[in-house]
């Protein structure tokens, strides 16, 4: 996961909101993004 | 003067008479034995005139044997306080004999010596040769013996009767029932009439007593003596000493209940306890003994186990056989054991015996017997095999929680960005990788419950009959798609169960899932819940399938064993763990084409 950019992680997980696709996976997305601080990016949006 | 003469002699006139008149024997004996004066009745035992005759001696007429006896007897008493009765034998010379009673003897004044004698056995010839027989018994069996009239008068006794009784047979003869004690007098007169009445001889066991008083054991056979009209006139008594019979008879009784005894206590032993004990003698291929044991273990009557003395062979399982074969074939001298598995119920079932056999050598030393004790080791080796599942499980359990937390991220991770991926492209490969990651995912979830430690256990009490409904209700649209049907039989009265519902409806549906899988063709899944006697609950799940073999049953639950061609050999491993951290046992029965048993048993609150 750490290997993604910022931006592909971005739309990743938007992608992931959008298709409802599992919990765990988005989860570990936000956890990625926290770790990155764009975790806030996502929420203003 | 005269007239005190003629007193005189009318008075010796009288006695004279008298004497003449008299039934016993009356002497006058001079100071030698030379007989002054005899009355009739010894006159009449004489076979010449008296009358004419110097005076003679009496002993001419006593046996030899009994001479010098006589003589000191009869000349050399003190007085007559001391003399006692004592018998001799008689002979005229003439073919007359007989005994003599001497009853009382005195001395006269001038130192003559008279005596009274009774004639108690006269035989002439004839009589002798018809009544030899009473001689015959009464002097040549070694047992104790003797002569008595109806009266029960002692005419003659034996010399064993003088050695066992101690009386001299001068002091029994002519005497009644010295040696019967009191309180018997009745029961010996009573026999003694049977003999008279019944003309028969009769034995019985009765009490006799010696001189000295001591009473003892004996039997007594009396046996009747005829006269010419058929009436008994004598009997002769014989008399068995019992008392080294009874003795001896005493002792064997003990012996013979000690000995029964310890028959008794060896077949408690061998009739009650669980091991199987057998006796087999090799020169005759056959069992000498076989305990109950075997008929409850092999579910064969005693007899069939007899009449088949290759039952234990026919029965090992056809793996374990040839080491059997080798092991029974080899001869030994000392005791040897031997573990193997048998088919039980016409192979339905498996178990496993612990032999130990022990060669017995006969006086020859030759080993011809075998002491067979075998123990039914099952549910021993069953416990053995449930360790080591556990300790597989356990291992697995510890590589399992590694496993979990290093590859479910990625995969995680994988399975996510796939998913977007498909979405995207639209590839046909996609949908085959995104099944195949489910699946290791789906593994990777059953690793992590069994990972999952004890203490992370959320239990509560539940009812356990609704934790199955719940189940029953989940798991209905894939029974009916399969064509199975899910019968239920609750026990209302089932108390609550400490458990973590999660984890034990996880446990009920994979056991719903194989009952499915076993049952192609559809069928009927039995749901039963149950109070034991032992205060448990028990889950049971039956379904109509296609069974297993005993050795797919003995693997069941361990890892990464699977019946089926997509199982992941976790399911029923996890059930196994998952029963196990709630203190429960969880228990498989099946045979091939019988369908399966599961029956699950939890400890209630």
């Amino acid at each position: 996961m750490h290997r993604i950019s910022d931006d592909v992680l971005l739309e990743a997980y938007a992608k992931a909101r959008k298709l409802d696709l599992s919990r765990d996976f988005i989860l570990l997305i936000e956890d990625e993004l926290k770790k990155r601080a764009l975790y806030f990016q996502v929420q203003a949006h | 003067m005269d007239e005190m003469c003629t007193e005189q002699m009318a008075a010796n006139e009288t006695a004279k008479w008298f004497a003449d008149k008299a039934k016993n024997i009356l002497l006058l004996l001079d100071e030698q034995g030379n007989i002054q004066y005899a009355n009739q009745a010894f006159k009449r035992l004489m076979p010449f005139s008296f009358e004419n005759c110097p005076k003679p001696s009496l002993f001419h007429f006593i046996h030899k044997e009994d001479r010098e006896e006589a003589v000191n007897r009869l000349l050399y008493f003190e007085d007559s306080a001391s003399f006692t009765p004592f018998l001799s034998g008689f002979s005229n010379g003439k073919g007359r004999e007989g005994q003599l009673l001497w009853q009382d003897a005195e001395r006269t004044a001038n130192g003559r010596i008279q005596v009274i004698a009774e004639l108690i056995e006269e035989k002439g010839e004839e009589e002798q040769k018809e009544d030899g027989w009473l001689h015959f018994v009464a002097h040549h069996t070694e047992d104790p013996g003797y002569i008595v009239d109806l009266r029960g008068k002692v005419l003659l006794v034996n010399a064993a009767f003088e050695q066992v009784f101690g009386w001299k047979k001068q002091e029994v003869i002519g005497r009644t029932a010295l040696l019967i004690p009191e309180e018997n007098h009745r029961e010996w007169q009573s026999r003694m009439d049977e003999v008279c009445d019944q003309r028969r001889q009769v034995t019985f066991q009765s009490v006799s007593k010696k001189k000295d008083g001591g009473a003892f054991p004996v039997a007594v056979t009396i046996c009747p003596a005829y006269e010419q009209d058929g009436d008994v006139y004598l009997c002769a008594v014989f008399i068995k000493d019992l008392t080294e019979c009874l003795e001896t008879k005493n002792l064997l009784e003990k012996q013979n209940k000690l000995i029964a005894e310890r028959e008794r206590l060896l077949l408690d032993i061998t009739e009650n306890i669980t091991e199987m004990i057998s006796l087999f003698d090799v020169q005759l291929n056959k069992f000498l003994y076989i305990s109950p044991s075997y008929v409850q273990f092999f579910n064969r009557k005693i007899e069939d186990l007899y009449h088949d003395p290759e039952f234990v062979l026919k029965n090992c399982h056809p793996e374990d056989l040839p080491k059997l074969v080798k092991f029974l074939s080899e001869p030994a001298a000392q005791a040897k054991e031997i573990e193997y598995r048998v088919l039980k119920d016409n192979g339905r079932e498996l178990g496993w015996i612990h032999m130990k056999i022990t060669p017995i050598a006969d006086e020859e030393g030759t080993m011809n017997r075998w002491i067979n004790i075998s123990r039914d080791i099952t549910e021993l080796k069953k416990k053995e095999l449930m360790i080591r599942k556990w300790d597989k499980l356990s291992a697995v359990g510890q590589l399992a929680a590694g496993i979990a937390h290093e590859v479910r991220n990625p995969l995680t991770s994988v399975k996510g960005f796939m998913q977007l991926l498909a979405q995207e492209t639209n590839n046909k490969y996609t949908d085959i990788i995104l099944s195949e990651l489910e699946r290791i995912e789906f593994i990777m979830n059953e690793f992590l419950i069994l990972a999952k430690p004890h203490q992370a256990i959320q239990r509560t009490l539940s009812n356990i009959n609704e934790v199955l409904q719940d189940v029953i209700e989940f798991m209905k649209p894939e029974a009916l798609l399969y064509g199975a049907a899910l019968h239920l039989d609750f026990d209302e009265t089932l108390p609550a169960v400490c458990c973590e519902p999660k984890q034990i409806k996880q446990v009920i549906i994979n056991l719903i899932k194989n009952a499915i899988d076993a049952m192609p063709s559809g069928g009927n899944i039995y749901l039963t819940t149950k109070l034991t006697d032992d205060n448990l609950a028990m889950i049971k799940v039956r379904d109509e399938g296609i069974g297993m073999s005993a050795e797919r049953l003995e693997r069941l639950g361990e890892p990464f064993y699977s019946n089926k061609e997509k199982g992941t050999g976790l399911g029923l491993m996890m059930c196994y763990k998952i029963i196990e951290n709630h203190q429960g046992t969880i228990h498989f029965t099946s045979r091939e084409g019988g369908g399966t048993t599961v029956r699950i048993l939890l400890p209630c609150s």
